[in-house]
């Protein structure tokens, strides 16, 4: 090679390297976001790929669900509860699938955790077993769920203003019952047995409860609960969260990408799309008030009702401040919940957010988010200071 | 793909060894003090492991490097603050694939391509590519070569879902164990300072310090 051609090739290389070197617009460098990350935490073992469906405080202890039922007492470690094995006449801790705290009680819904076939050969794991309630966590007492229609199994638990509600499905009809003493009674003829999909929240507005359902959505006092028109515009309403509080009013999730709005009519936000095309599918929705502020947080998951899928992006944050569902903007520096964004980016960016729960606590509160296949992700907020920030649990 | 170019650096790791290997056996079959063989053409390059200082490089020779080894992210100096700050890079593993072509019997140009991978406190996986022109000098006294070596370029990083390229800077010095006169094999010491620069969100500014070390194979062209 000469050397003039050496030298020629070297000037070019130079000169086109400014062109070549190019910055993102992204606000956060890269090295700068790792200098400020924190650790997240190795958290619970038995937590890591669980999906926790329910997050409820009884007195000063902590309930959650990662196959079998777990407790934490105040500042501790979470621990394995030791079930209703016997009074359920089952052999195996069984599954805690749902729970709620009302009252002074903890209601927890169960099913066989056993794997081992019976004499006839059948396994029976993953089967109803039933709902049972706790004042302490140890004695149990089941609740009186005889009007369960006999096609149908109870699925799921919710609770809000002092009440807890069972729900059933069974071949492609579902139920709504709710708690009165002991047992259950039916919530209203408009949800005894009719089709629906899985009743995915429970939100109450200070007059009457709502569920979403996806393509169906009830509303009522309990005894009187029926069936609701869904949002028509933007079209595609398929329901999954609800949430209320005075600064927003009723708030629903979609997976369409859509946040539908109820005040006596519907509006609605426009479609969040995670890229062209691709709207977010929203699992959740929960208004966070923190000290003089609000937060509207949405949790997204990576599937569509049908097989269509999208990366995990977690969830979206809104201001809650002044809201107005009709201009809703995503807060793209994820900072109204947390330190940072760097915080958001390190632990449930890349996760779908299946639910949260809201947790007040003396001089503040803690969130916590359940992610799919993820476990279960905290954060503290002092009042008057600041978030501490994801952490696993 | 990190499997892919691992294996590609064994494959020819591994034919840079059986080149040393060949020639050892065909060194080991002369006596010591026997003549060179009839059929030796004139034109043959001499005898070149001695210990004397001379250079066994002449213009147009080459050497074609793989490396690898280990990473460390030491500093991180922010311009806004003008301190250091945190690196929350952990000790990672990095790879490169490198070609000097010589001018004279001393100087040398070429360019280098690598990669590294690290995670971070944040559980993240951070991931570094350097590109970069480099100029080297040769000091040899046989069988050992000492190449400390400059280079210049860019780095596309990665974490998460952020991306970037970035101007780099190169320094480091490779000790050489000459086999045979086709393969070297060494270790390589250097420091790699990225910045990252930002006119938009001028806070981010910083320059990023590296130290890397790592077993080298080379073979000589």
């Amino acid at each position: 090679m000469k050397p003039f051609k050496t030298a020629s090739i070297i000037a070019i290389s130079l000169a086109l390297l400014p062109v070549l070197v190019a910055c993102t617009d992204d606000p956060v460098g890269i090295f700068m976001s790792i200098s400020s990350e924190t650790a997240i935490g190795e958290g619970t073992k038995a937590f890591a790929t669980a999906t926790p469906g329910f997050l409820a405080r009884l007195g000063t202890t902590d309930y959650t669900n990662a196959g079998p039922l777990y407790a934490r007492k105040a500042s501790g470690t979470w621990t394995l509860v030791e079930g209703p094995t016997a009074e359920l006449g089952e052999t195996v801790n069984p599954s805690a699938v749902s729970g709620a705290v009302t009252g002074a009680k903890l209601y927890v819904l169960f099913a066989s955790a056993d794997t081992k076939p019976d004499s006839g050969g059948v396994i029976h794991s993953g089967e109803f077993l039933g709902i049972l309630g706790t004042a302490d966590g140890t004695a149990w007492t089941e609740v009186d769920g005889s009007a369960l229609p006999a096609a149908e199994k109870f699925r799921g638990l919710f609770a809000a203003n002092g009440q807890l509600f069972a729900w059933s499905s069974g071949a492609a009809k579902c139920s709504l019952f709710h708690l009165v003493g002991n047992t259950l009674v039916s919530s209203g003829p408009g949800v005894l047995s009719v089709a629906c999909d899985e009743i995915k929240g429970i939100a109450w507005d200070g007059s009457a409860y709502w569920f979403p359902s996806g393509s169906k959505l009830f509303s009522g006092l309990p005894g009187a609960i029926a069936a609701q028109a869904l949002p028509t515009s933007p079209a595609g309403a398929s329901l999954t969260g609800a949430a209320y509080d005075a600064a927003t009013g009723l708030l629903f999730s979609s997976t369409n990408g859509c946040i539908y709005r109820w005040d006596g009519a519907w509006t609605s936000s426009g479609v969040l799309e995670y890229k062209t095309d691709y709207p977010y599918a929203f699992s959740s929705v929960l208004v966070v008030d923190h000290g003089s502020s609000k937060t509207l947080l949405a949790g997204t998951k990576s599937w569509y009702n049908d097989s269509k899928t999208i990366l995990a992006k977690g969830y979206l944050e809104f201001d809650a401040d002044t809201f107005d569902v009709t201009a809703l903007a995503p807060n793209t520096l994820y900072d109204r919940v947390t330190p940072s964004r760097v915080n958001f980016d390190t632990s449930l960016a890349t996760l779908s957010v299946t639910g949260f729960a809201a947790i007040p606590s003396a001089g503040g509160q803690t969130l916590y988010a359940f992610a799919y296949g993820g476990g279960l992700w905290s954060d503290a907020y002092v009042d008057g200071g600041a978030w501490g920030g994801w952490k696993r649990e | 793909m990190n499997v892919r170019i691992a294996s590609i650096l064994a494959l020819l790791s591994l034919a840079a060894m059986g080149n040393a290997f060949s020639q050892d056996s065909t060194q080991a079959g002369n006596p010591p003090d026997a003549p060179p063989p009839q059929d030796a053409s004139p034109a043959e390059k001499p005898v070149i492991i001695d210990s004397s200082g001379v250079s066994p490089y002449e213009k147009g020779d080459g050497m074609l490097s793989l490396g690898a080894g280990a990473t460390f992210d030491v500093a991180l100096f922010g311009f806004a603050d003008a301190a250091f700050l945190p690196t929350n890079i952990w000790p990672g593993i990095d790879f490169s694939l490198s070609y000097m072509h010589f001018l004279d019997g001393r100087f040398a140009i070429g360019g280098e391509a690598g990669g590294s991978f690290n995670s971070t406190l944040g559980e993240r996986s951070f991931f570094m590519a350097p590109v970069l022109f480099k100029a080297a000098w040769m000091f040899v006294r046989m069988p050992f070569e000492i190449m400390p070596y400059a280079g210049a370029g860019i780095s596309f990083t990665s974490v998460g879902l952020m991306r970037h390229i970035d101007p780099t800077l190169k320094l480091g010095t490779t000790l050489f164990w000459r086999a045979n006169q086709d393969a070297s094999y060494g270790i390589d010491f250097n420091a790699l300072f990225i910045g990252q620069f930002s006119a938009k969100y001028p806070a981010n500014n910083c320059l990023s310090l590296f130290l890397e070390t790592g077993l080298v194979a080379v073979y000589h062209l």
